[in-house]
């Protein structure tokens, strides 16, 4: 059977050194780099995922186009429009160390859904193998989540937990929010 | 604020302001110039040699030697207005007070309660002075009513002469002499002592009866001169003048006698030294008297051996007896009520008696009657000299209003047989009601020019008895009492000095309270002095005296690099600084550059000053940083596009340049000739001048070395295969945002690459949010990803736009690594085309006209594009006839959307 091909546009958002590079390096490359990576801008990564769904027939690939931003406010004003404009999904990233990059997606999740409406977004608390200095626990990020009706994980991009599990649970939801939408 | 640096602006102190700028020399005539210019070198030559310790001069390692002076001694330094404590510069403390000793200096800072009232001495509760007698002071007689006593027996008149109301009893004696004493033989005999006729010194007449005696120690021992016959004193009164002998006393008299079978006698009655005249109630004898037997003039005592009497000029009379009043009066209406306290209204009366003898005694007597009572006050107007007062609260009976009858009068009382003679007088007579209130004396906000520190306050002031003060303090920083800068009161409640626990402030409010139990009774608020200090508000400076770069150094000397100090500035407190070389004065800027000074003479002001007198600028130490030229240190090598990674095609051109610097990063030299180049790009080549030729594809170094010395610089080149600007793209994304910036805003002049001949390499058609549409490529290349170059392309040009919308918005073309890129934009997608070679003229338009036929034909699918590339199937065709090395023709429209 022919597989079905789609591209996706996906965006991570969230707060300066909560790891979203780091992510993004880790699923795309499986590399961790110690070192601290600032991101420069935008960075556009690609990855391509194969999502069986039961109600497809045909199994799917898809192109996730994988957006990274640099994680200043300031940025994310001016770039807001260029960045989010027409995203598929996003990744909402907190650090678990730090309790304000949690109550701060909130304003991230608002600029998304300001320039693309409502489309699948994850929560995502990264470093949990620092977790002996987090600064909340896991029943806060599921309520945090609860209100945006997402679901969350919790990763380490430095591990290398759940950060493919969380990839392709984006992928999924991207998949059939695309499909159903035309 | 630790070693900052504070603005460069404000004044020189006292010195530089003569250097620095006249404002009003728009026109700078020779005379202002020739005065500037002689004061300029008056001071340079005034300016004290620098001593030999100061200042110091160390070696840094950067080819520059730090010069440093400490505030530890004035040695060296020119000071002013400036205090050198504790290694430190500061402005000294200067002393304020706040001194109010005259009433109408409270007044004039502040507000007095109307119950308050301003005097000579001071501030104290006002009382209403208003007399309510009329002619008080018997100037005119009225309307008063002078009323003699009832029996007439003392007089009530208006005396004109003296403006007085004056009282009078006069009466002749009653008494007639009986015995004058002077013979006695055969009339008076003695008993229990020996008694005898005395010549010498009698009190009246010849002689005087004598009676010597001893009595003895028991009780009851007496002697005295009886009369030998019966007597008749059928008067009320006998008087006789007795002297006892000093030894004699103490001694009592008295008279006894017969009445038929009775013995009577007279109370007895102590004798005191001297002549005295006795006065004796022969009524106590009995109501008859004119048969009385054995009558004796007695005196009584007790363990007297040997005693004298003598009595001399026994009389006889009857008494005056009587006691009466005369008054002068005035009826008074009171209009208002007042209130019964103590002092709310007084009687006052000034009195004399000038005269009153043969009589008991002179009373005054003060009354006050209404129909709600009467109040009456009496004194002793005993004779004497002057005048004097008499006070008298009527204050209870008083409260009401209504009619009143106010009268003073004189009471004569008299017993005796002499002449009687009485006068007394009464003046100024006044009734007021005082009627003081309680007070407050309050001041403004008191500025004292500056926050104050505050050490002590003086109170002086009057509160005793019913009368108290408060004085009160508070401080505070606006001119709103009551603000919230603004501190508690603290009172004191008794005059004195005291030390000030107020904090500091800018303004101060003085408080006084004045309070009084009695209407007639105040305090007296006479001074208030508050001691308080504070920086001094004028600046003052602390400059160095010249210094010069020592000979040795001279050759080497580049320039002035920083004038660095450690220093205090607390929020409203600057230190300026200025340098010169004892010609001149120019401020220094808060960044202590003076890398535009290289004058080998340099000295340098510092101007303290404050806003806030609480807190003063310190400067500990001033460090003058120059410059040399050192030795050669290192190698540094320079490229257009520097610090960039060097990334160039294979047979591309990079123009190195290297330097040689000093520890300072001084340049020694730059001169290509004399350094050595060379590389590992075994294909490639550097030139003497540095301009290296790229050779093989791969990674090479490039090195360069200064002649005669070890020191070399390396860079690594990378060089690409020709063509492959794609992949530099998506490597070198920083470099390549660079290069956009740059190119967008006009600059093309980095470019190499071999010109060929033209061809359109790829086509690309993006949708608005980054994803890869269409590629159409002449050259399939597998190691390239056109959806993350779109994805990245899509981000800078938004990033561009947002930079710079107007400039950016519509960049319709782009070179790259030798290849042109143009761009078209559509509603939902745009069109990216990369050309190498010379880019055909018409191209731009070529291009529009795609994009226009392709939006037209796909528009729709464009706007619904979900991300399935089926979707856009009929693109790939469509497409691949604009790549065709034919100029584009749009084909006729294409039936319907694509899916
Ligand atoms: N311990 C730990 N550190 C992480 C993890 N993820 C990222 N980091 C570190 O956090 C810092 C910021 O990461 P980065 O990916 O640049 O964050 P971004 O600004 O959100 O892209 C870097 O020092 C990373 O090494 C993680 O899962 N665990
Ligand atoms: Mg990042």
């Amino acid at each position: 059977m022919a597989t079905k091909r789609l591209k996706s546009k996906v965006c991570l958002v969230g707060e300066k050194a909560v790891g979203k590079t780091s992510l993004v390096r880790r699923y795309v490359m499986n590399m961790f780099d110690e070192q601290y990576i600032t991101t420069i801008g935008t960075r556009v990564s690609k990855k391509e995922v194969h999502v069986s769904m039961p109600d497809v027939p045909r199994p799917v690939q898809v192109d996730m186009m994988i957006w990274d931003i640099m994680g200043e406010k300031g940025f994310r004003e001016l770039l807001k429009d260029a960045y989010f404009y027409g995203a598929n999904g996003i990744l909402a990233v907190a650090d678990l160390t730090r309790r304000r990059t949690l109550d701060d997606l909130d304003d991230w999740i608002d600029g998304v859904e300001q320039v693309v409406g409502k489309v699948p977004i994850l929560i995502v608390v990264n470093k949990t193998d620092l977790s002996s200095n987090s600064q909340f626990q896991e029943r806060d990020v599921a309520q945090f989540a609860k209100a945006y009706g997402s679901e969350f994980f919790l990763t380490s991009a430095k591990k290398g937990i759940q950060v493919e599990a969380t990839f392709a649970r984006l992928a999924a939801l991207v998949v059939e929010h695309q499909l159903h939408e035309t | 604020m630790e070693g900052s640096w504070a603005g460069s602006r404000g004044k020189w102190g006292g010195m530089a302001v003569l250097v620095q700028r006249p404002s009003r020399a728009h026109r700078f005539d020779a005379i202002g110039l020739f005065a500037l210019l002689a004061v300029s070198l008056l001071l340079a030559f005034l300016t004290p040699p620098v001593r030999g310790d100061l200042p110091t001069e160390i070696e840094n390692r950067d080819a520059s030697r730090t010069v440093t002076w400490t505030m530890g001694t004035a040695a060296g330094l020119a000071v002013q207005g400036v205090d050198l404590a504790g290694g430190n510069a500061s402005l000294p403390w200067t002393a304020h007070n706040l001194s109010w000793d005259r009433p109408g200096e409270f007044a004039a800072n502040g507000s007095l309660d109307p119950t308050l009232t301003m005097g000579a001495a001071g501030i104290a509760l006002r009382a209403d002075t208003a007399n309510h007698i009329v002619d008080g002071d018997f100037v005119s007689g009225t309307p008063w009513t002078f009323e003699p006593s009832a029996h007439g027996n003392v007089s009530a008149a208006w005396d004109t002469g003296t403006a007085t109301a004056v009282f009078r009893h006069d009466s002749p004696k009653t008494e007639s002499s009986w015995d004058h004493l002077d013979v006695n033989a055969g009339v008076w005999a003695g008993v229990n002592g020996v008694a005898w006729t005395n010549t010498t010194k009698p009190h009246e007449g010849t002689g005087m009866l004598g009676l010597n005696f001893s009595l003895g120690p028991g009780p009851g021992a007496w002697a005295g001169v009886q009369h030998l016959a019966p007597v008749n004193w059928s008067s009320d009164r006998m008087v006789v003048w007795v002297l006892p002998s000093n030894s004699s006393l103490p001694l009592t008299f008295n008279v006894t006698a017969y009445v038929g079978a009775t013995l009577y006698g007279t109370a007895p009655r102590a004798l005191v030294a001297g002549w005295q005249e006795v006065s004796v109630d022969l009524t106590e004898l009995g109501p008859v008297r004119d048969a009385l037997i054995s009558l004796t003039l007695r005196v009584n005592g007790q363990g007297i051996p040997s005693g004298t009497v003598y009595v001399d000029d026994l009389r006889l009379g009857n008494a005056k007896q009587f006691e009466e009043t005369a008054r002068v009066r005035q009826s008074v209406v009171k209009a208002n009520a007042t209130s019964p306290a103590l002092g709310s209204g007084v009687v006052r009366v000034n009195w004399s008696t000038p005269t009153a003898t043969g009589i008991v005694r002179v009373i005054g007597i003060v009354n006050v009657t209404s129909t709600s009572g009467s109040i009456l006050r009496t004194f002793s107007a005993a004779p004497g000299s002057g005048w004097r007062p008499f006070f008298a609260d009527v204050s209870a009976t008083t409260a009401l209003p209504g009619l009143y009858e106010v009268s003073v009068g004189i009471d004569v009382i008299a017993d005796n047989t002499s002449v009687s003679s009485v006068e007394a007088r009464i003046d100024d007579v006044s009734l007021v009601f005082p009627n003081r209130h309680n007070g407050t004396y309050l001041s403004n906000a008191v500025a004292l020019g500056t926050a104050s520190e505050f050490l002590g306050v003086t109170w002086a002031f009057d509160a005793s008895g019913p009368t108290t003060l408060w004085a009160a303090l508070r401080t505070g920083n606006d001119s709103s009492p009551g603000s919230p800068t603004w501190s508690a009161w603290q009172f004191w409640t008794a005059a004195g000095t005291y030390a000030a626990t107020l904090p500091s402030a800018s303004f101060l409010q003085a408080r006084v309270d004045l309070t009084t139990t009695n209407a007639s009774a105040s305090p007296n608020l006479a001074a208030m002095a508050v001691a308080t200090r504070h920086r001094s508000m004028q600046s003052g400076s602390v400059a160095s005296g010249v210094f010069t770069i020592p000979a040795a150094e001279l050759a080497t000397f580049r320039n002035w690099r920083i004038l660095e100090a450690r220093s205090r500035t607390p929020a409203g407190t600057s230190i300026s600084f200025a340098i010169g070389d004892g010609t001149y004065w120019k401020p220094v800027g808060s960044d202590g550059n003076i890398t535009d000074t290289n004058s080998t003479m340099i000295r340098w002001s510092a101007t303290l000053a404050t806003t806030n007198g609480l807190v003063t600028p310190t400067l500990e130490r001033v460090d003058l940083v120059y410059e040399y030229l050192g030795l050669p240190a290192r190698v540094e090598l320079r490229w257009p596009g520097w610090p960039s990674p060097i990334v160039v095609p294979s047979g591309g051109v990079v123009r190195f340049t290297a330097v040689a610097l000093d520890a300072g990063s001084h340049v020694i030299s730059k001169e290509p000739n004399r350094f050595d180049w060379n590389t590992n790009d075994s294909h490639g080549q550097v030139g003497i001048d540095g301009s290296y030729r790229a050779g093989e594809a791969g990674d090479h170094i490039v090195n360069v070395t200064f002649v005669g010395t070890t020191l070399s610089a390396t860079v690594h080149v990378r060089v690409l295969a020709a063509g492959t600007w794609i992949d530099a793209m998506i490597g070198y994304a920083p470099y390549w945002l660079a290069v956009l910036t740059l190119g967008a805003v006009g600059y093309t002049g980095y470019r190499f690459g071999i010109r060929r001949t033209s061809s359109i390499d790829d086509v690309f058609l993006i949708s608005k949010d980054g994803r890869l549409m269409m590629h159409n490529t002449r050259r399939m290349r597998a190691d390239r990803d056109a959806d993350i170059l779109s994805g990245m392309l899509t981000a800078i040009l938004s990033f561009l736009k947002d930079a710079d919308p107007e400039e950016n918005g519509e960049l319709r073309r782009f070179e790259v690594g030798g290849k042109t890129t143009l761009l078209e934009r559509g509603p939902h997608a745009y069109l990216v085309a990369v050309y190498s070679g010379k880019v055909p003229r018409r191209a731009g338009k070529n291009l529009r006209r795609f994009m226009t036929s392709l939006e037209t034909n796909f528009g729709d699918a464009f706007a619904r594009w979900s991300g399935d590339p089926e979707d856009l199937q009929d693109l790939k065709a469509f497409t691949g006839r604009f790549v065709s090395p034919f100029r584009f023709r749009p084909p006729r429209r294409m039936n319907g959307r694509a899916s």
